[in-house]
Formats: structure tokens, C-alpha cells, sequence
């Protein structure tokens, strides 16, 4: 910890902490723990509508069941100990779920990696997603959607984001909030020196050497994690639980201090009581170890033989270590003897710092200035976009995790713009999906970040959902440099304004700065999750067509002006980054949600496909692949086109388009004409070749490619 | 006709199991792993997982439990039907009701997908889809003898010997598959195959 904030402690406690009360403000009053440098930002964003906001995960109201979500990053440990570091992030956001006894149906991963091909790149990738199969497969939670983004900045700084989906009846929810007279007990694995300061190591730049911060990393158990879960269902049933919280982030000193601060009452604990994995472990490891599958209650006296007695049914250990109390400190003993008696209100809230005012770097004009001007043939640009990391199929990474466990999940993952989970219920269908778009945030974080939104919420709507809320986990560089406050700032705006104009709540989030090194530093990446609803099978939308389905481009049409910065043909084709990046209309976005739900509504939608990623080519590649069919149309206008023009009418992206499929066009475009939504008619479902303007693709060879080249590229090394 | 789903510790395919078990008309418990009779039910079902973690190796753990003694009762006895899905099957080779073994597939890898298989039972022959998710679901055969066949791979997933899904022991009357019949019963673009399974099993009660 820095003088600075030694010195703030000490002004406001009025004395000077001993040793272990240090040890406690360093991981509470680290980053990870106490968003020091977010936590004024994340103040401006939209909470309307959202329920439990507060709580460890925050959710949505559907009928009388809450559903929650919240999205976290496990960055830092994936990048020494990628297997254990992504196994324990999904452990750690189940947790967050189930604290609020909501029982967990759906996980879902954003993956950020580099496309090097080097040793170290491939270790990572291969650590992380059998990490990810290992942990979530084992514990019976359904892996359903997310996406893999592939970028040099990743190196040294792999981002893994997870996000948890729990669903619970409203009037079973338990808070985290303790109140005076309560009993506090652990459930659990038995605490030892694993995670050990894990919070304040990802609060911090990777060092170059970071194998020696191995330590810092938790070590998960899936078959632990099960039963855990089992056990803390039944236990929350309990009318005599008041609160729970789980052991994440600097383990036991967050969960009881929050408990206890929350619910305005003292807490007193001794570590002597406590359950341990090791001898010669010290105080101050007990209260900042990080071992895994461990949760807090909050209990009434009466309520503990039945407590222990759920324990003992699931062969779990478990302790009571203390209680609560009137006032407002926490105090932590072994024995007789104390350690540490601090105010809560100093140790669980940190020292906030400002970010604003912020200055746009230099980068942003100059990026915005730069002139693309590549070109080469169409046919050799669809090859290598078809067989590039970013956009090829992610079958090898899905098809690892078990996406159908709890028979919930509704589609295949390669025919999903949003996944459809069976919330049987409650007799309705919840949609989910998660992006991001690092390299438009780079360019324009502010309208970077809503373009991100955007794109979940027309995965959501391309697929039948209407969206309900959004979890955010915002990964960036060192917040003290002004290019990252700025950054920081805009993205937050951004989604500020956003969500506040669909009425789509922020329900819960996570921040990770220091995603950097010497050498690289991460792309300004927010990455959204967002979950929607459906009511009714009839309703949900695949991106597969049919054969003799007529293909329509719905709404803004792209011309050789339109800006397309940050477009993925760009950078795989050119290596180009840079010029301006399209801005969203959300007041159009909205219209156009509202038109897609209408034609659907009259029987007019076969199948439909949001167009993000690869434009308007990228696009029909993916769903034709999903169908299993070829193509005949035209995809450019009549002018006479340069190459250069042709690629971005292809695969440049803009804002604001879907691609429907559709039996009768013609009352199609008599809608669209109505609503005064510009169309494009593209062609027909037929065959088995792609033939566009003079070009023309095999099908299954085209998609032989597109499915396999990622395995290859990872496992031919 | 009354069900039992077995739970041990680690199971997680025991709600969905039951789900389409109770749709497709019988009555279901779920029967602990410290359960020690099984004699009140038609059939008995170990549905998939990963009990005890599958640590040392898949269904190792599970066999030392006392259900397991109970289900050995409940065979010998030829009270009814014992049905093993995926971990349930591995559980069922691990305890030696069923001949054979299941090892790590030929990728090492776990894999999950919907995947064709050949169907053949009672004289017919169909072409179904079931998705599957393992990591040890290669099915070797035991050298003296072989259980008979119910259910092929069509694009073997995992290197089964002789694309080996599913086998079934008539006489003994116990069946297990590495495909999860449950995953395809309710909505989904699965499909609805796993309704066949579970007809064949409802059959074969009915026969005795």
C-alpha cells in the first residue's frame, strides 16, 4: 500500500494500525476489493429497474422470480496460472449467484487472447479453456454462449471474463446483510494458504516474472463446489439464515466485514475456531486466504444445529466463529486475544479517488486521422477472414464445455445470437450473450462502448428476446495514466446514456484495472452481459434459414462515406486500426427492435441474424454455415466499385442492421415501407454454392474452413 | 410404475433425469447414496455427473457406496429395470454389472455435441439424435465377452470400439448409454429422440 493511503488510514482511524490491521486495509482498501479508482464512475450508471443491486449480484424482475447475473474477470491469475485462474473465476461468480439462494442455470465466458501462435499464447489458451471444462462441466452448470476475441494487446494480459445466471422466487431471496444477536458461521473447505493476498495481486501491473505470484492464485474444486451448492440451497431455505455471503476476493475478511457493515451492527470473530487446511498458518493469511468453495452465514442461535447437521449431509466441514453485535466495528480475535479492532466504516469504505477531470489523449485524433486504404481481391479477403481466429468458428472452445447439462439450453451454440435457457419455472425462456468490441472502444470508448451494447441487445432481439439488463465487467490498463482515465470515463458515460435511453439497467458489474505489462497494454475492453426474456418457443428465432428463404438487410444502409473504423476486415486483412467508428442511433435502434418483434409477430421472420462482425457478408457466411446452404443474390450496388469499395460494402461494419430470412418478401417490405425502415433485398437460399456479384463459394468447403482452422491453429504447434 | 433417481455426491443430470422420467408417466424419488434398499421400485436410474468429482477416475469412487450394495440386491433379485446414463453407465461398468470399461476419449478432451447415432432395438433400426457430453466415454469391450449392442455412434465422438454408445444386458435387464436421452426430451433444437430411449425402457418393464 502507498504512503498516501497509509496516511489516510491513519487520519481517519486517528491512530496507527498495528501489523495485522494493515494487512487487513491492504487487501480491503486494494483495487480489486474497494474500487478505489471506479467506484465514483460506477455511481453514474443506470440502476432503474434493476432489483438487488446492491447484493453480490444484482438481477431483473420476471412475474414473481428474480433472475440474477453478474459478469466478473479473472484476468490476473489466468495470466501466470491459466488452468486454476479460469477454473476458480467461474467458481467464484456461481458464488456471487447462489449468495442470494438463487440457484444457478447458465454460465457464460468472454475470451480475450492473442492470435500469436507463440508458446506462451497457446499455453494460456489451452490452461484456460480446459480449466473452464474441468471446473463448470463438473459442476452441472450449463456453459451456453459467449464469445473468444483474439488481439496482439493480449499477450502478456489474457482477459477471461465469466458471468453467472441464477434464478429465485422473489420472496426467497436472502440479502447479505447481517443484523445485531446472530451467530456467524464458515461452510465449506478447510482455509489454507492458497489465494493468499490474490486481491491485492490483481490490483497491480503484472510483474515480467510473474511465476512467482503463483501463490497469489486460488485452486478450485468443482466436486467441492457441487456439493457446496447443494448444501448452501438447502441451508438458505432456513427461515433462521438472515444473511450470506460467499468467501471471494480477500476470503473471509470481505465477506464478514461487509456482512456486518451492511446490516449497521459489530462483528467479532476468532480465527482460533475456524476450521484450517494447515498448521503454522498466521492470522492475517486466515483472514486473506482466497481457498475456494468456502461460504459465510449469518444465523440465528436456533438455527445452528440444523445448520450443522446440512453440513454433515453433505460431508462438509463447517465452524462457527463468532457473532454479531450493537455498534459498528469489527473485531477479530484468536482466543483471548485481540487483533484487530477497526471501524467498519473506515475499513469497508476506502479512499475514493477522482478521475475527472480527463484530457482526450493525442491517440484519439490521430488514430481517428488515419486514412484506410487497403485493398485486395474479394475472394482472397473471404479466405482469410473465414480461417482468421476472431471470426472463425469457436467449435473447438464450445464443444469442451458442457452447454447442455440441466437439459435448459435451447440451441446448438453455433446457431445463436443469443442463447435461449428453458426458465420451465416460470414458463418463459431467458436469452443471454455476452460482447465486447476492444478495438472500437480503443478508437471512440465513448460510442465504442454503446456500439458494444448495441450489439447484445440486437443479439437478444435477432433471436426473440426483449432485454431486460446488463452486467458489466470493464477491463483496462493502469487507471493513474491519464489515457486510461479517459477511457475509463467515456466508456462509463457511454453506457450511462444508453442504458438509461433503452431503460435497460446496469444490475451488477466488476472493474479490473492493471491489465498490463512493460511491453503491452489491454485495448480499453467492456465487456457486457446481457439477459433478456421470451415467453413463448414459438416466438425465439434461430440465424438458420431455410431453403427458398428470401435473405433482407434491414435497416441502415452502408454507402462508400459511411464510417467503418474498427471493422475486423481492417485489422485481419491489413493490419489496419483506425479513421472514425460508426455512432449509434438509439432512438432507430429502438424502432428497429420494435419492428423486428412485429414481422416476427405476423409470421414474416424464418430466421435472423444481427450483423455486427464481418458485415454484411460475415454475417450471411455465419448463418448459411448454420444452415447448411448456399446462396444466389447480390450484395453490392450496380456502380462500377474499386476493390477497396467492395470490401467495405462486405464487410465493413456499421450500426444498426439485421439480416432476415423470410418466405413472403413481399408484405415484408410493405411493413418495412410503413415504418419507414430502409431494406435491401439480397437474394435466396438455394444450393449449395455462395454466389454473389461474379463470385462464387463452395459451401462445404468455405465452412470446412471456417470450422476447423482455430483447432488447427491451436493444436498444430 | 415408481422410479428411483440415485444422487450421490457430485451427480448433476438427477433434476432433468426425473423431469422427463415423471413427463413420461412414472412416479420418481431420488434415493440417496446411503440408501441401502431400492426393492420398492420397477426401476433404477443412475443419472450423469461427476460423483465424487470422477476423481482417481469416472464411477471409482461411487461403487464403495452402500446404494451400490442395494442395487446389487435389487439385480440378483430381478426386481426390475437399472438404466445408466452417462456416469450412471460408467458407474454401472466400474461395479462390474455391465461387461467392459469406459476410458478417456481418443481426443482426451471432454467433448459435448448433438451427435447421429443408429438406434437398434427389438428388431428395428433408426437413425437418432442425442447430444453427449464426456470426458471418459470410449467404451472398451471386456476380452471374454460382449454385452449386446443398442446404440452406435454414426460420427464417433470419442473412439469407441465399434462405435460403441450404448449396450444392454437383457437378461440381467440392465442397460447403459454415454448419450443423454434426458437432454433431449423437453423443448430444444436437440430434437426429441430421448423420448425413444425412454420408451424402450418403459417397454421392457412392461414385458418383465
Amino acid at each position: 500500500m502507498d504512503d498516501f493511503l497509509k496516511e489516510q488510514i491513519k487520519k481517519r482511524l486517528k491512530r496507527t494500525p498495528n501489523d495485522f490491521e494493515y494487512e487487513l486495509f491492504g487487501a480491503m482498501w486494494s483495487e480489486h476489493c474497494g474500487y478505489l479508482h471506479s467506484k465514483k464512475q460506477l455511481d453514474k450508471l443506470n440502476q432503474n429497474g434493476a432489483i438487488f443491486a446492491q447484493e453480490n449480484a444484482g438481477g431483473v424482475k420476471i412475474g414473481d422470480w428474480g433472475v440474477f447475473f453478474k459478469s466478473e474477470s479473472h484476468n490476473h491469475p489466468c495470466a501466470v496460472e491459466p488452468y486454476q485462474g479460469a477454473a476458480t473465476g467461474m467458481g467464484g461468480i456461481i458464488r456471487d449467484v447462489l449468495a442470494l439462494n438463487a440457484r444457478p442455470v447458465a454460465l457464460l465466458n468472454s475470451l480475450k487472447f492473442s492470435p500469436s501462435g507463440s508458446k506462451k499464447s497457446l499455453h494460456i489458451i489451452n490452461g484456460v479453456v480446459s480449466g473452464i471444462s474441468d471446473y463448470g462441466n463438473s459442476c452441472g452448470i450449463a456453459n451456453v454462449a459467449g464469445e473468444v476475441l483474439f488481439d496482439e494487446c493480449y499477450e502478456n494480459s489474457p482477459l477471461v471474463n465469466v458471468m453467472a445466471v441464477g434464478i429465485a422466487p422473489l420472496n426467497k431471496v436472502k440479502l447479505s446483510a447481517a443484523e445485531e444477536g446472530l451467530k456467524i458461521v464458515v461452510l465449506g473447505s478447510n482455509t489454507g494458504l492458497d489465494g493468499v493476498g490474490g486481491a491485492e495481486f490483481a490490483s497491480k501491473n503484472l510483474a515480467k516474472n510473474a511465476s512467482k505470484d503463483k501463490i497469489h492464485v486460488q485452486i478450485g474444486d468443482p466436486f467441492l463446489k457441487k456439493v457446496l451448492i447443494e448444501a448452501t440451497l438447502e441451508i438458505l431455505e432456513h427461515k433462521g439464515v438472515v444473511a450470506c455471503q460467499d468467501c471471494g476476493a480477500a476470503g473471509l475478511l470481505s465477506s464478514t466485514s461487509e456482512m456486518a457493515y451492511k446490516g449497521k451492527c459489530s462483528v467479532e470473530l476468532d480465527l482460533s475456531k475456524l476450521h484450517l487446511a494447515q498448521e503454522n498458518i498466521q492470522p492475517w493469511q486466515i483472514m486473506l486466504s482466497e481457498t475456494q468453495e468456502r461460504m459465510v452465514f449469518a444465523l440465528e442461535d436456533g438455527m445452528l444445529d440444523t445448520f450443522f447437521k446440512i453440513a454433515e449431509k453433505y460431508e462438509l466441514s463447517a465452524s462457527c466463529i463468532g457473532h454479531t453485535k450493537s455498534g459498528g466495528d469489527y473485531i477479530i480475535k484468536w482466543g483471548d486475544e485481540l487483533l484487530a479492532n477497526l471501524p467498519l466504516n473506515v475499513l469497508c469504505e476506502p479512499y475514493y479517488y477522482d478521475l475527472e477531470p480527463v484530457f482526450e489523449p493525442s491517440y484519439i485524433s490521430e488514430y481517428k486521422n488515419k486514412v484506410f486504404s487497403g485493398s485486395c481481391d474479394v475472394s482472397e479477403a473471404v479466405y482469410k477472414l473465414v480461417c482468421s481466429p476472431e471470426f472463425a468458428s469457436k467449435k473447438w472452445f464450445y464443444e469442451q464445455w458442457d452447454y447442455s447439462v440441466g437439459a435448459r439450453t435451447y440451441f446448438e451454440p453455433s446457431k445463436i445470437g443469443a442463447q435461449a435457457v428453458n426458465f420451465y419455472e416460470n414458463n418463459c425462456f431467458l436469452g443471454m450473450c455476452m460482447d465486447s468490441k476492444p478495438r472500437k472502444c480503443f478508437l471512440d470508448p465513448y460510442f465504442g462502448c454503446i456500439s458494444t451494447f448495441m450489439e447484445s441487445f440486437r443479439n437478444l432481439v435477432s433471436s426473440g428476446f426483449k432485454p431486460l439488463g446488463v452486467t458489466d465487467c470493464l477491463n483496462f490498463a493502469n487507471p493513474k495514466s491519464d489515457e486510461v482515465k479517459f477511457q475509463f470515463v467515456k466508456s462509463i458515460e457511454g453506457l450511462a446514456e444508453v442504458s438509461k435511453k433503452t431503460k435497460i439497467p446496469v444490475v451488477s458489474g466488476n472493474v479490473s484495472f492493471y491489465n498490463e505489462t512493460k511491453e503491452t497494454r489491454v485495448y480499453p475492453t467492456v465487456t457486457l452481459g446481457m439477459v433478456g426474456v421470451c415467453p413463448n418457443e414459438e416466438d425465439l428465432i434461430s440465424l438458420e434459414f431455410s431453403l427458398g428463404d428470401e435473405i433482407v438487410l434491414i435497416g441502415k444502409q452502408i454507402d462508400k462515406n459511411s464510417p467503418v473504423g474498427g471493422s475486423l476486415y481492417q485489422k485481419v486483412l491489413f493490419d489496419f486500426l483506425g479513421s472514425e467508428v460508426d455512432k449509434v442511433d438509439i432512438d432507430f435502434e429502438l424502432k428497429l427492435a420494435q419492428v423486428v418483434g412485429l414481422l416476427k409477430k405476423q409470421g414474416l421472420i424464418e430466421g435472423a441474424k444481427d450483423v455486427s462482425t464481418g458485415g454484411v457478408l460475415g454475417a450471411l457466411l455465419i448463418s448459411l454455415f448454420a444452415s447448411n446452404l448456399g446462396f444466389i443474390g447480390s450484395l453490392l450496388p450496380l456502380d462500377k466499385l474499386s476493390d477497396s469499395d467492395k470490401l467495405k460494402y462486405l464487410f465493413g461494419e456499421i450500426e444498426g442492421r439485421y439480416l432476415i430470412s423470410t418466405k413472403d418478401k413481399n408484405k415484408l417490405f410493405k411493413i418495412l415501407e410503413e415504418n419507414n425502415i430502409p431494406y435491401l433485398h439480397l437474394g435466396k437460399c438455394f444450393g449449395d454454392k455462395i454466389k454473389f456479384d461474379g463470385y462464387e463459394f463452395d459451401l462445404i468447403e468455405l465452412k470446412k474452413i471456417y470450422e476447423n482452422s482455430l483447432g488447427e491453429m491451436i493444436e498444430d504447434v | 410404475m415408481k422410479a428411483a433417481v440415485v444422487v450421490f455426491l457430485g451427480t448433476n443430470c438427477n433434476v432433468e433425469t426425473k423431469r422427463a422420467l415423471e413427463d413420461f408417466g412414472f412416479e420418481v424419488d431420488y434415493v440417496d447414496f446411503r440408501e441401502n434398499s431400492l426393492q420398492k421400485y420397477d426401476l433404477v436410474v443412475l443419472p450423469g455427473g461427476f460423483s465424487y468429482g470422477d476423481y482417481i477416475s469416472s464411477g471409482r469412487i461411487a461403487k464403495f457406496t452402500p446404494v451400490i450394495d442395494a442395487l446389487a440386491e435389487f439385480i440378483n433379485s430381478q426386481r426390475g429395470f437399472v438404466l445408466g446414463i452417462c456416469n450412471g453407465f460408467q458407474i454401472l461398468c466400474e461395479a462390474r454389472f455391465l461387461k467392459g470399461a469406459l476410458i478417456k476419449n481418443d481426443s482426451s478432451k471432454f467433448v459435448c455435441k448433438n451427435t447421429p447415432l443408429l438406434l437398434e432395438f427389438g428388431g428395428n433400426s433408426k437413425k437418432i439424435y442425442l447430444p453427449v457430453a464426456h470426458k471418459e466415454g470410449k467404451y472398451i469391450p471386456a476380452r471374454d465377452s460382449c454385452e449386446d449392442v443398442f446404440l452406435r455412434y454414426l460420427d464417433n465422438p470419442n473412439g469407441s470400439y465399434n462405435d460403441i454408445a450404448g449396450i444392454y444386458n437383457p437378461k440381467a435387464r440392465i442397460m447403459g448409454l454415454m448419450p443423454h436421452p434426458e437432454r433431449a426430451y423437453f423443448k430444444s433444437s436437440f430434437g426429441l429422440s430421448g423420448r425413444e430411449i425412454f420408451k424402450i425402457v418403459k417397454d421392457e418393464i412392461k414385458r418383465g
